[in-house]
């Protein structure tokens, strides 16, 4: 192997050269620095290599690439490989299916977007010796140009390690504090802030899980028994709670991955069977819409209901809640769809449908006035982009890892 | 104060002890415990609708068979969302060398079609290797949402197992008992 410093600079610059075995001949012909070409040009020494052929290809300029800006039809497809330690985030420009970079993550990592995407902060959980050792919890802040790390700092190790929920983890309206969920050893959400980059405390909560936040210092849960727990707490983390009323009917069962708004301040629950439950949290209670369902009742005998991993979207300024569905037998409500409704969520009409080229495990929609849809397979490693006014499909983005079931869109703060 | 369940007071009351003076192997030994032998046996979704063909869970549901342990249609599997011990070094009722077997566990109702029952699986991982990536299985079964975590397939359940290994490497189906 060639030491590359011990190149001659003109080789350096042309990889497609070096490829082509004209660096041994360079060397035997005894390229040195001093014939160094200028950027655009073509050196005699390459010309003799190719052996008179005239070559076109100029001197190339190499350099690590920084992304644009981004905007609200930025995307992120994270491939958790199951339950693997070493995992990874793709963030692509759903306009053009472009691939713009690569976080590299650990096992089961949440992802929160913030500020429109411009603010990416990721939860994580490390190990010493890759799958083995004391475990590590810790908080990253991303560069969505960069694709590099801003900020690195640790929280208490009991960061709840289950196939990644978006709502396990959410950061409160303000962007002030990043709160997360932890299973043992007591139910708890542990709170960050933010701007000192420090874990404040973690407040036990009864059999409460998800978190939604409402306002700069408050966010709700789904319990149990089918309430919601209204948190509030202080710059200490001291917290009140209180429940509200049962939302959820004791003969259904609620997706643990529901359509969130954090600017808005709006949860559309989904039932296993169908039904949308919204509930408004953007003022200081909890207000529950009107259910609606997303079929009829030939349509539900018929066996159509949602199904998939993150099974709906909601476009915040046309109020349409995008919704994986199938038929489908009983206890299959985690499997991919073929289909996505599109309903009015002020009517609970449905007001369009989509064939998709092929079954989605996760949806999500861009939030920018001409929306797309992005349907992702997790076991294909697939994400396929719509227009989703239109239900067009525009292309697909494969080699998206091995079982990516995550697709983020920012909003606006 | 904030209303609570039965089983809100018993989950608060263990966790608290053993926030005070125990290892998480006991906690959720004695949860897992708690929950199999009171409260949840009775809520238990059955699924007796055991068809005749064997082929893997698809949107038509699941159609167990009794023939072949290490495929993912295999009775036992009904709730099986991972990989199966049995094509990693290990067995249907043990974990591979090298791993630490989990004392806490999600539990399902799983319909055996030989003999036309329905058995409680008390499914354990096997823990502190990366994944086995053989056998992969997503059957969900009975599977609940979060709020009912001892119904859940989603989590990494290796609370309190040896050396706190806290990695998912694959899962055991052992039967506890017959289902109501």
């Amino acid at each position: 192997m060639i030491p590359r410093s011990s190149l001659p600079v003109s080789l350096r610059l042309s990889r497609t050269l070096v490829l082509s075995g004209a660096v041994t001949l360079a060397l035997l012909l005894g390229g040195t620095p001093g014939s160094r070409a200028q950027h655009g040009q073509i050196p005699e020494l390459l010309r003799q290599v190719e052996g008179g052929v005239a070559v076109a290809v100029p001197i190339d300029d190499v350099t690590v690439l920084q992304a644009p800006e981004p905007d609200l039809r930025r995307v992120y497809v994270y491939d958790t490989a199951a339950f693997d330690v070493v995992t990874k985030i793709y963030g692509l420009d759903g306009t053009t299916g472009r691939v713009l970079g690569q976080i590299d993550t650990g096992l089961l990592t949440n992802i929160v977007l913030y500020d429109s995407g411009r603010k990416i902060y990721l939860a994580e959980t490390w190990f010493k010796r890759f799958s083995q050792g004391p475990q590590d919890d810790f908080i990253r802040c991303q560069d969505p140009k960069t694709f590099s790390t801003t900020c690195d700092f640790d929280i208490p190790e009991g960061r709840f390690l289950v196939m990644t929920m978006p709502q396990m983890t959410d950061v409160t309206t303000d962007g002030r504090y990043l709160l997360y969920f932890q299973f043992a050893p007591e139910p708890g959400v542990g709170i960050v802030d933010l701007a000192q980059q420090k874990h404040i405390r973690t407040v036990p909560v009864p059999d409460c899980y998800l978190i939604f936040p409402s306002g700069p210092k408050s966010f709700f849960m789904l319990c149990r028994e089918g309430s919601l727990l209204s948190v509030s707490f202080d710059e200490r983390g001291e917290a009140k709670m209180q429940h509200t009323p049962v939302l959820r009917p004791a003969d259904k069962h609620f997706f643990d991955t529901p359509a969130f708004s954090r600017k808005a301040g709006k949860i559309f629950f989904l039932s296993y069977d169908g039904d949308v439950y919204p509930v408004d949290i953007s003022g200081t209670e909890a207000k529950f819409g009107t259910p609606f369902s997303l079929f009829s009742e030939a349509e539900k005998k018929e066996g159509w209901a949602p199904g998939g991993w993150l099974p709906a979207a909601w476009h915040r300024t046309s109020d349409r809640l995008y919704v994986l569905v199938d038929k489908r037998a009983q206890w299959t409500h985690a499997y991919p769809s073929g289909h996505v409704f599109v309903y009015d969520t002020t009517t609970g009409a449905r007001v369009q449908t989509i064939k998709l080229e092929h079954p989605a495990t996760s949806i999500a929609v861009s939030q920018d006035p001409e929306p797309l849809l992005y349907a992702l397979q997790a076991h294909g490693g697939t994400l396929e982009i719509y227009d989703a006014r239109t239900g067009a499909f525009r292309q697909k983005v494969s080699e998206l890892g091995r079982e990516p079931y995550i697709v983020l869109t920012p909003e606006e703060s | 104060m904030l209303g609570r369940s039965k089983f809100d007071q018993l989950f608060e009351a263990l966790t608290r002890r053993i926030a005070s003076r125990s290892s998480r192997r006991s906690f959720i030994g004695r949860v897992g415990l708690a929950s199999i032998g009171a409260s949840l046996v009775p809520l238990l979704p059955l699924d007796r609708r055991g068809g005749k063909s064997a082929q893997a869970a698809d949107l038509g549901g699941w159609k167990p068979q009794t023939k072949d342990p290490a495929a993912c249609d295999y009775w036992r599997h009904c709730s099986l969302d991972g990989y199966l011990c049995l094509c990693a070094g290990g067995s249907l009722t043990a974990c591979p060398p090298g791993t630490a077997l989990s004392p806490s566990s999600w539990v399902a109702s799983c319909f055996n079609p030989e003999d036309g029952q329905s058995y409680l699986i008390a499914y354990r991982d096997c823990c502190g290797k990366n994944i086995a990536r053989r056998c992969g299985c997503f059957n969900t079964v009975g599977e609940l949402p979060i709020y009912r975590p001892e119904f859940s397939n989603d989590i990494i359940w290796c609370f309190g197992a040896e050396n706190e290994a806290m990695t998912y490497h694959c899962t055991i189906s052992p039967v506890i008992g017959r289902a109501a």
